[in-house]
Formats: C-alpha cells, structure tokens, sequence
C-alpha cells in the first residue's frame, strides 16, 4: 500500500509544517511502511471478534465536578512566544473576507 | 418557480458544571484571560484528560428529554484540527458512537405543532476565544483567550427537517426552555451558551434530491438565526435563478452589512482526521445514572391551560423559564385567582423579570406571598389597582409588610361615601361651565370629574364606588332643572 507525495504534502500542511523536498520523501517512505504494517493487519479476519476499544481493562475512571481554583500551574509568558494584556498572540486570523462586495 | 427550503441546525451547548469537561478548572464566564487554565486545558504534554461525570449526567438527562436513544457504550475521538483556539491541535468529542441518537423536539409556529427530528447528541469540549480588533490589541495580532478550552459542550444536531426561518427561530426556543427547564445550561446566546450553526439549502418544490447546501457558523441570537436564514435562502434563489450555482461554503453572519460573507480562516478544515481518542476509555452508561426526569416545558404548558384556565398564550410566556412557571404556582396557591395573578404577572412583573431571566439560577426575588397579600387587598376593596402597582414596583425593590404599609401610610381606598359626595360638591363648584356641558349631554366631559376626584384623592377614591357617586349627582342635577 503506497501513499502519494501530494498526500504527504496535504497531511504536512493540515499540520502546518513545512517539509524541505529531503523530508517529504523520508517520511513518504516511513508513512508507506506503516500503511504496508496496517494493510497486513486488515488481512485478518476479525469478523467474529468483538472490537477492542482499548487494551485497559479497568473501566473509565471520571472525575466528581469539583473546580479548583489554583489558576494556571505554570507561567504563560512562557508558553508562547508572545504575550500580551494577559493573551497569548498569534498571527491575525481574520474570519470573513474583508470584502465588503455584493455577492451575487 | 417555487422552492423548497431545507434546514438543518446543529446546536452547541455549554454545560452548567462547575468545572471544565476534562479538567479541574473553573466553569465559569467572564474571568481575566487565561486565568482558568491549568496544562490540561492549555495542552501541554504529558498531561492525562479525566471526564466529568456531570457533563455526562447532563447530557444524558437531555437526551432522554429529547426522547433519544441513549447508547449503553460510547466512545470519544480525536478532531484533529490546526487553530489557535485549540492548543492540543486536536478536540476530544464523540463521531462514530455518539452518546444518544434519534431523538424529537416538538416546536411550535404560527403554522401549528411540528416535531423536528434529532439525528445526534453528543459531548464534546470548547474551544477557546480569539479576540480581534479590540482596544487593547495591536494590528497584524490576534489574540488568545483560553478560559473556555476544555468547557463541557453538548451538541445536538437535528435531521434536515426545517422547513422555514421562523421554524429554526422556533426550535432554538424550544432547545433553550428545554435545557434551562433541566437545569443542564443556561441557555444564554449572548454569552455563548447556546451557539447555532445552520445547514441551508433550496431545492425545486417536490424535487427528491437536495441541492448545494451552505453552512452558516455562529449565529449568537435566535433573532440573528431568523435574519440570516432568510437573507440566505433569498439569496440562493437568486442565484439559482439567474442560472448559477451555490458553492458549498462557509458563511458568517455579518450583523453590520446585514448579509453572510464567506469564512476563510477554516478552508482546509474539513479533513478532521478522527480517530479514536487513546486517553478515554469507551464511556459505559449505567442504568441508575438515567435520573427521573423534572415537568417538561410542554408538558407544564399544558398543565397550566388545564389547571389555570389561561390561554395559550398565557401559559406559554409564564412557563418560558421554570422559576417565572414556580413564582406564577406559588402566587396562586396564596391567592387563589389564577387569571388575576397571570394578568399582574404579565402585566406588571414581567417587565421587571424578562431582563433576569437569561440566568439559570434566575428566580424572581420578590417574595410570591408578598405579592398575594397585595392583590387580595385590591380583591377586598381595601386598595385600587393604582396603588396595587406603586406597591408591587416598590416590592421589587425591597421586601416590606404590605398591609402595615398601606396602614401606616394611609393606602387604603377610599370608600367613604361622605368624603367622596363633599369633593364631588367641590369640584362642581369650581367647574360649573363643565357641569353644564355634561347636563347638555356631552358625556365625556364625566371622565374630566373621575381624573379631577381621583386626584383630590390622591388616587385612593375607590373608582366603582366614585363612578356610582357621581352619576348619582348628575341624575340629580338633571332631575332638578
């Protein structure tokens, strides 16, 4: 089972990472491998088998709605490499085109 | 050619826990940026998501409300996209085993009772807040606010079933009683509690294929949903009848230019990439945690038109929210009346109410039994309706004993024919040209004598009694030329 560059490339940029052309290809090669490890799995027939969900026999574990009200554990300046007024800053992400022509 | 109008809503709402859906952090709104955030929420590595059981709780009591399926095994999943509202890079929320399926709300319009389908509802985290152009920010930056990452969120999503604007209108009332009714939200659009997005599209009436639809994103008040459904579907037809086509797009609501423009900032996002989630086990419901559930909107509508003879009308505004419908119950148990105690409800309290009443923990905090008090004495003839009012605004304000009140302020109606016949014998002294005109059968000058007693009376005169009075004077009047 093969996977095509341009998927490579689709997959990097929903990611945004930037590959240079050396990476596109090493990972190309690793992704194919994985998909080949998939594709021998799915030659087995597990029709008859219930799904597993996950390996952990143990039941989900919940948390009882208790707030606590410590505020943040760690210092945000740090966490990004702009912040300002108590935000983090990112490029500006405009939501509508600023174009404000009819549309037919 | 006529169309046909297709309509499919999905509605995110926020639940009422105390903390978020997979960490400890306050849920709340309103706090300084960031300062409800812990490395769960803010997606730092290494850390493990642990579920509320409340937000579960809540989801399922809707979903029995909505008469779904609730699913005995569900499972979370990974929606991977790249947005800076989302620091994970990726939000746990339910696709393939949602928690409850094939539910039905009842929604009324002026056309009649519709039942809207419900395809889904599942549980699922927000996301956090991006702020642009504000005062504080500086141009080329957006900035980011991650108190509302990691908040519980319910989505429910309705079968392609609405047929019209105001439908949509009608349903999302009828979602946001429903959840306020049941305690699990409070509703409030314009803090984002309740956010819509909407599936439209038209088609030739009768045909049995869809056409190209358009999603229209967070839409923040029933009204807007209203006007932004209808310049959509009127712009469709435009385009589908000058010969075009509809793109499948997203849209925004522009509140300002009164028209939807397309959204750029999620082009790619349609490829979610959804996985199962590694860090939640499949959720298990069992069968105690289906709690009884409290009186429905509808049922206690119907109720109340039974019970409390009221019109449809009536009952419909005084169960909108559960403590207007607790308030209107406990009023009449005190005062046993209960289309008096819907007129003054409706017609004097209501006003003061309406702007609460967006709160869940809203309950009106005038005292049921005070209010009573006050409208027997206008029953019993002690005071008119006039003070009724003045003492019902003051009420609101502050708590105070209404018949040691109207006792020590001397309220009381004034029903003492001596009093009432010696102004009524004042006044035609000072306005003999207006007696006249009266004996000469010009009738309404009598409302002139009513305003002018009322006010020697200082709107104490007992108005029936007052009425009597001087008609009685008039007649002798008459009787003596």
């Amino acid at each position: 089972m093969g996977i095509e560059r341009e998927q490579v490339q689709h997959i990097a940029r929903l990611s945004r990472l930037a590959l240079s052309e050396e990476e596109l290809t090493l990972f190309k090669g690793q992704l194919a491998r994985i998909l080949d490890y998939i594709g021998m799995l799915e030659e087995l027939d597990t029709s008859a088998t219930p799904p597993l969900y996950h390996p952990n026999a143990e039941g989900l574990s919940f948390r009882e709605d208790i707030p606590m009200e410590n505020g943040p554990a760690v210092d945000l300046k740090c966490l990004a490499p702009e912040f300002d007024e108590g935000h983090f800053l990112v490029p500006s992400i405009l939501e509508t085109n600023t174009s404000e022509q009819e549309r037919v | 050619m006529a169309w046909e109008t297709i309509i499919g809503l999905e509605v995110h709402v926020q639940l009422a826990t105390r903390s978020k859906m997979f960490c400890a952090c306050p849920n709340v709104f309103g706090a300084p940026p960031n300062t409800l955030t812990c490395p769960v929420c803010l997606g730092l590595p290494g850390v493990l998501p642990a579920l509320n059981k409340q937000a579960v709780l809540f989801a399922i009591k809707t979903a029995k409300a909505l008469d779904a399926q609730v699913h005995p095994c569900s499972l979370f999943a990974r929606k991977n996209y790249f947005y800076p509202d989302l620091p994970k890079g990726y939000q746990i929320s339910q696709y393939e085993q949602p928690l409850a399926t094939a539910g039905k709300l009842r929604i009324e319009t002026s056309g009649g009772t519709k039942t809207i389908g419900i395809t889904r509802l599942h549980l699922e985290e927000d996301a956090g807040k991006l702020i642009h152009e504000a005062e504080f920010t500086r141009a080329g930056a957006s900035y980011v606010d991650l108190n509302r990452t990691g908040v519980p969120l319910m989505e429910i999503v309705s079968e392609p079933e609405i047929s019209t604007p105001e439908e949509a209108m009608a349903y999302l009332r009828a979602l946001r009683e429903l959840v306020r009714y049941l305690k699990v939200s409070d509703g409030n659009m314009e803090e984002g509690s309740l956010r819509c997005d909407a599936n439209v599209s038209v088609r030739p009436e009768g045909s049995q294929t869809f056409g190209t639809k358009a999603e229209l994103k967070n839409m923040n008040s029933i009204r807007f949903v209203g006007k932004a459904l209808a310049y959509e579907v009127e712009r469709q037809v435009r385009v589908l009848e000058s010969g075009g086509k509809i793109a499948q797009e997203t849209l925004l609501w522009s509140e300002k230019l009164e028209k939807t423009l397309p959204m750029r900032s999620k082009e790619e996002a349609h490829d979610y990439r959804y996985f199962p989630e590694p860090d939640i086990l499949p959720l298990t419901i069992e069968g105690e945690w289906i709690e009884a559930l409290p009186e429905l909107p509808w049922d206690k509508r119907e109720r109340f038109k039974q019970v409390y003879d009221l019109t449809d009308e009536e009952s419909g505004i005084l169960t909108e929210h559960p403590a207007l419908a607790e308030f209107y119950e406990a009023l009449v148990d005190a005062f046993p009346n209960p289309k008096a105690a819907s007129n003054w409800i409706l017609v004097e309290l209501l006003k003061s109410f309406r702007p609460k009443m967006n709160r869940l923990d809203f309950f009106p905090a005038v005292s049921p039994k005070r209010v009573a008090r006050v409208l027997s004495m206008v029953e019993e003839g002690v005071i008119n309706q006039n003070t009724a009012k003045d003492l019902l605004a003051r009420l609101l304000e502050e708590d105070f004993d209404p018949e040691a009140f109207v006792a020590q302020q001397g309220l009381g109606q004034i029903s003492d024919e001596k009093a009432l016949l010696a102004w009524i014998d004042e006044l035609f002294e000072r306005h003999p040209s207006q007696v006249n005109e009266y004996l000469d059968g010009k009738e309404k000058v009598f409302g002139f004598f009513v305003g002018q007693l009322m006010k020697m009376s200082q709107g104490k005169a007992n108005p029936r009694l007052l009425n009597t009075l001087l008609k009685q004077k008039f007649d002798a009047r008459k009787g003596a030329f």
